[in-house]
């Protein structure tokens, strides 16, 4: 089983600080920039519940992004089973961003980008109240059922 | 040197015109940003005799350079132009997601000038920037307002926009962003009504850099602590709200238009009682992580409907114990039609306990309001709110502000502000610095400037006797200038408040960001002068000691029984010696020889 | 022994003894006692009472209880 992020909604306050930091990860070149657009988990409010909804990938066992892709830019890490995207290959068709019926693949710039489940993570360094952990894939299904409903 | 965006948006309402250009950095360097290059860029640019409602008067929606960065609690962005409620130059600030929507579009400032012809609102996506007729929205509230131009420009743009009560030009209305969140004082949202300008849509895809990461890295483990400390744990539960308490315990609550300092019902509209009945969740600002913020309905079985956020502290004494409202249904359904209708609750309160005070004079008669209007009485002080919001029948007149009310009745005494600004939460009569700092205040009765609490009442650092005038000048003077940097950088007074180092901190943050070490002195100074423009400004435009005024209930009548009983708050002592330490005339103006130390040219 | 009233606020409410959530509790200690006497019967640290009021003006942790006194204690707390 994939280690990923798992996301509590109940603690989530909207800070957004996960994404400041997420960002960061990705910065390159030696730039240093807080970027919420280059974030990899993605927070938003739903209407009408007003629950705060931290989107992030649930490194599903059997992906459906990797299975739309029309370039194989994605592919499962066999040892780790986290769900990587090849920058390089990717078109930027947004095939992967349709199939994902969680929400958790996003747009940055030309390219498909989504949680890689870094080693240390700052997103979850960086929550306030915890709402982030990174767990071994076990139980997704509330996960999923939360992402569907809430979908971006 | 990073921290700064580099661009200036110019935006000209009158033809429509539309111009970048870069950033002052020689002005940036010398006054950071937010609230200080903004004061800056009017004071050479602005003509100061101009009518604040008028074409000439600019607005500058401003961030500063530590905006967006991993500096705690950044996402704040302020508003600046010469107020319609004082008369002065003013800084308005406000959170929300906004703030960073702004900055990440890629602009450190956006200068407005000019009228539009018809209602329009400006649609920045990014570097593509463009006027919007706002003709079929204008009119709506702020929350409808927001949602419409969400669905009309990007569901990720951020909105903050005028009401009826900027529409209508009451000199309190504010602008709200990110439902609401609000940029509430000295009347900016009024400003924006009299350019026909409705609201500002932004979405920002680009990123803000920094020099030295790893001060930032660091900044996660102290705001873990900030969180994790008693007052961080405190303001994560009960927010501002638990306010009401130590404020009444203290015998600080401003209560029945200041002529006490206690309310009775206080236990009906706290910190607890807000969790128990009408909190939905806490939720924070961008990048910050004390949530303060309170989201909340009114329950069902309630007299009123309606949902939201707040009341914050502020609200709780200006439409509660002020006007001696005890019901956290009135206060709460108030509090919402000033957000909706796009209104400072602060000087709305201040102007409904002036009405009910000349209504218990009799100088005020139910038939010119309509309605009586007793102390206590919730239903009528939402009526009233109402009417003023949206312009009808006496409200236009209570929409002026409560100095003009007040005179208007001929007891210009019975309104509880300095420069024509309502008082904020805390009774100076129980905490004499704060009146100084009122009457001191750029932009009149102020508290977010300098706010001497920490001291005064929770004695941190070092205790100091809240009734006594001893060492408040100087005290102030730090607070002042501290706060004038913290906001002129972009970030919030909260966290750097309750930490004892709060400064030095924002020091190192500052210095990780721009590249270039920054000590706590030289925070210090950035910080004094951007104080000290603002004073020059507000000489041109004919303030002076003669402003620097507290109504005489703060100064002549004594303090009802409890804590500081029979006090009152020494003013004429402190300002003199306030006067001194500034470095200014007797008169209370900048001497040339500080404005040539402080390298104010 | 006297009877007292004492009012919590902030996060101290937790340390209220009724089970129903009340503004106010009456507390019975021997007398004499002092504000400290009764923090202690409280579990309240001294560091924790940060504010205490006893009848509306400010009392210390050897203020002398007396029958019927109106005891308040609060947190450290900021407000804006």
């Amino acid at each position: 089983m994939a280690r990923r992020i798992q996301f509590e909604e109940e603690l989530c306050t909207n800070c957004h600080l996960c994404m400041m930091y997420c960002s960061i990860t990705f910065s390159k070149d030696g730039i240093f920039e807080y970027r919420p657009s280059a974030s990899r988990i993605r927070v938003s409010e739903n209407e009408p519940s007003g629950l705060y909804i931290a989107h992030v990938c649930l490194q599903c066992p059997v992906p459906a992004c990797m299975d739309v892709c029309p370039t194989e830019a994605i592919s499962m890490d066999a040892t780790t089973g986290v769900v990587v995207i090849e920058e390089l290959e990717c078109t930027g068709c947004e095939e992967c961003i349709e199939a994902c019926e969680y929400g958790c693949i996003f747009m940055y710039g030309e390219t498909a980008i989504k949680c890689e489940v870094c080693d240390n993570p700052l997103c979850v360094q960086a929550c306030a109240t915890q709402a982030l952990q990174v767990v071994d894939n076990e139980e997704i299904e509330v996960q999923q059922h939360l992402y569907r409903e809430n979908r971006l | 040197m990073k921290g700064w965006m580099g661009t200036v948006l110019r935006v000209d309402l009158t033809d429509g015109s539309i111009v970048k250009e870069p950033l002052n950095m020689d002005l940036a360097r010398d006054y950071v940003g937010g609230r200080g290059l903004a004061v800056r860029m009017l004071y050479d640019e602005l003509p100061m005799t101009c009518d604040p409602l008028g074409p000439e008067n600019m607005l500058v929606f401003i961030n500063g350079p530590l905006t967006m960065t991993g500096a705690l609690s950044s996402g704040r962005y302020m508003i600046v132009t010469k107020s319609p409620l004082t008369g002065t130059i003013c800084s308005s600030n406000s959170g929300g997601y906004f703030p960073q929507a702004f900055k990440c579009a890629g602009y450190d400032a956006i200068v407005i000038s000019g009228c539009s012809n018809k209602p329009v609102y400006l649609w920045i996506n990014d570097d593509q920037v463009e006027l919007r007729d706002a003709s079929a929205i204008w009119g709506t509230d702020t929350v409808v307002a927001q949602r419409a131009i969400k669905s009309e420009t990007h569901k990720e743009a951020k909105v903050a926009c005028i009401g009826p009560a900027g529409e209508n030009l009451v000199r309190f209305a504010a602008v709200m962003n990110d439902d609401s969140r609000a940029a509430a004082r000295s009347g900016v949202g009024a400003v924006m009504g009299s350019k026909n300008l409705k609201a500002l849509a932004i979405r920002g895809s680009q990123g803000v850099r920094v020099t030295n990461p790893e001060a930032y890295l660091k900044s996660l483990t102290i705001s873990n602590h900030v969180k994790e400390s008693e007052l961080g744990m405190a303001f994560g539960e009960f927010g501002t709200p638990l306010f009401v308490d130590v404020m009444n315990a203290n015998n600080c609550m401003p209560t029945k238009n200041f002529q006490e300092g206690f309310f009775e019902a206080g236990d009906e509209i706290n910190g607890a009682e807000i969790i128990d009945r009408t909190l939905v969740r806490s939720k924070s600002c961008y990048g910050c992580a004390l949530n303060c913020g309170r989201n909340t309905r009114l329950p069902e079985g309630s007299k009123y409907e309606g949902r939201g956020d707040g009341p914050e502290y502020e609200t709780l004494f200006s439409l509660g114990s002020n006007i001696l409202v005890g019901d956290l249904e009135e206060v709460t359904r108030m509090n919402y039609i000033c957000n909706e209708l796009g209104m400072d609750t602060m000087d709305a309160g201040a102007t409904l306990a002036a009405a009910m005070e000349l209504f218990e004079t009799d100088r005020l008669t139910a038939n010119e309001i309509g309605f009586s209007l007793e102390w206590g009485d919730g239903p009528a002080a939402i009526r009233l709110l109402e009417m003023i919001g949206r312009g009808e029948g006496f409200g236009k007149i209570a929409g002026l502000g409560g100095r003009h009310l007040a005179e208007k009745f001929g007891a210009p005494e019975v309104f509880m502000g300095s420069k024509g600004q309502g008082f904020a939460g805390y009774h100076p009569r129980g905490m004499v610095g704060i009146g100084l700092l009122y009457a001191t205040s750029p932009e009149g009765g102020n508290h977010t400037t300098g706010n001497t609490i920490q001291r005064e009442l929770n004695g941190i650092p070092e205790p100091m006797d809240p009734f006594s005038g001893e060492g408040k000048p100087e005290y102030v003077i730090q607070r002042q200038n501290e706060t004038a940097f913290v906001e002129s950088a972009g970030l919030c007074v909260f966290p750097y408040m309750l930490l004892e180092d709060g400064i030095s901190l924002v020091a190192e943050f500052y210095s990780a960001a721009v590249g270039e070490t920054y000590t706590t002195r030289d925070i210090m100074q950035l910080g004094e002068r951007v104080f000290n423009i603002e004073r020059e400004f507000n000489r041109k435009l004919g303030f002076s000691r003669k402003d620097d005024t507290l109504p005489k209930r703060l100064t002549e009548e004594p303090h009802p029984e409890g804590i500081g009983e029979g006090n009152v708050v020494p003013l004429k002592e402190m300002l003199e010696e306030y006067y001194r330490l500034r470095g200014w005339s007797n008169e209370g103006l900048p001497t040339p020889e500080k404005l040539s130390e402080l390298g104010i040219r | 022994m006297i009877t007292v009233s004492i009012k919590l606020s902030g996060r101290l409410t937790r340390h209220y003894k009724s089970v129903n959530k009340q503004k106010t509790e009456w507390a019975t200690i021997e007398s004499p006692a002092t504000v400290s006497d009764l923090l202690d019967t409280y579990g309240i640290s001294e560091k924790e009472a940060h504010i205490i009021v006893v009848n509306r003006y400010k009392a210390q942790l050897n203020t002398i209880l007396h029958q019927g006194d109106d005891v308040w204690v609060l947190p450290l707390a900021h407000g804006g």
